[in-house]
């Protein structure tokens, strides 16, 4: 991958690890004078995907116990914009929803994105989940691009999921 | 009822409930390492408050109350409660009570900014958009 790496770890994630490599980025942001509106957006972005990222993995970690697949997180710097990139297992059956997630995410025109994540979020305001299911769309929202997905084969339970998305300073 | 003070954290915001004199206050970042547990015992009281003004007045023409929001991030989770504790709120509101919503933002691109709007909609309150000075 071309680019520079300015934030990565490989391994499981928590509420901790999170706050460490937000500070990571933002020592990068101070030290090359990146404007604050586009901090937060990657904020944003990188703050969804590894709260998703370490939510979903903490609710599978019986199925994991004997996998050698760890969750990877990255930042990579190309010319004035930034990719970030997250992985992670997940079982085959969860994936099928989530793909079709993204498809529909990945589908709506920038007016129909606004709408959907409205609705969603008055459809979720009374949902037993600590998330109401907007983060993803939230994601696509801020950084007004498609998201970039795959899923690999780890065994006939799970797979290895990546997302990738691009932000950029406009 | 007793007034409800939570000091910010690093990472969860400031809550002043002034029941006295009808002020709602949440100030900060918002993105606390367990969003429910924290906004439980928040939103506990703010529907202990508003059932309990129900159950009290009837009629809430000349009612007041304050809401301000002045939050410089917040997670998707958190977007969740604070919608919740708005619904409350609007209770009130539907029975006649004027519901001051004010929302401050940095910049207009600023993502806080259409967060407000969203939240607006999704509530049907219009809310005071505040650039923060």
């Amino acid at each position: 991958m071309s680019g520079n790496v300015i934030v990565q770890y490989k391994g499981f994630f928590d509420y901790g690890l999170l706050n460490k490599l937000l500070m990571d980025f933002m020592k990068y942001v101070e030290k090359n004078n990146i404007d604050s509106y586009f901090f937060k957006k990657v904020q944003i972005v990188m703050v969804e995907m590894l709260e998703n990222n370490y939510q979903y993995t903490h609710l599978i970690e019986d199925e994991l116990k004997y996998e050698n697949f760890e969750p990877e997180f990255k930042i990579v710097n190309s010319d004035l914009d930034f990719k970030v990139i997250a992985s992670n297992p997940i079982l085959t059956n969860d994936a099928y929803q989530l793909k079709a997630h993204i498809d529909k995410i990945n589908d709506f025109s920038r007016e129909d994105l606004k709408t959907n994540y409205k609705d969603t979020l008055k459809e979720g305001m009374y949902i037993k989940n600590a998330n109401s299911g907007t983060g993803l769309i939230r994601i696509a929202k801020v950084s007004k691009n498609k998201i970039n997905y795959s899923f690999r084969k780890i065994n006939n339970k799970l797979l290895y999921y990546t997302i990738e998305i691009l932000v950029a300073p406009k | 009822m007793e007034n409800l003070f939570i000091e910010p954290t690093e990472f969860s915001p400031k809550i002043i409930f002034d029941v006295k004199d009808r002020k709602f206050e949440l100030v900060g970042i918002s993105r606390p390492e367990d969003v429910i547990a924290f906004y439980e015992s928040i939103i506990y009281k703010v529907e202990n408050y508003i059932n309990g003004m129900i159950n009290e007045h009837g009629d809430f023409n000349g009612f007041k109350f304050h809401l301000k929001f002045d939050l410089s991030y917040m997670n998707s989770a958190s977007s969740k409660y604070i919608l919740q504790i708005l619904d409350h709120f609007k209770q009130l509101f539907k029975k006649g009570a004027e519901i001051n919503v004010d929302w401050y933002y940095d910049d207009i691109d600023d993502q806080i900014f259409e967060d407000g709007e969203d939240l607006s909609d999704v509530i049907k309150i219009p809310f005071n958009l505040i650039p923060r000075k």
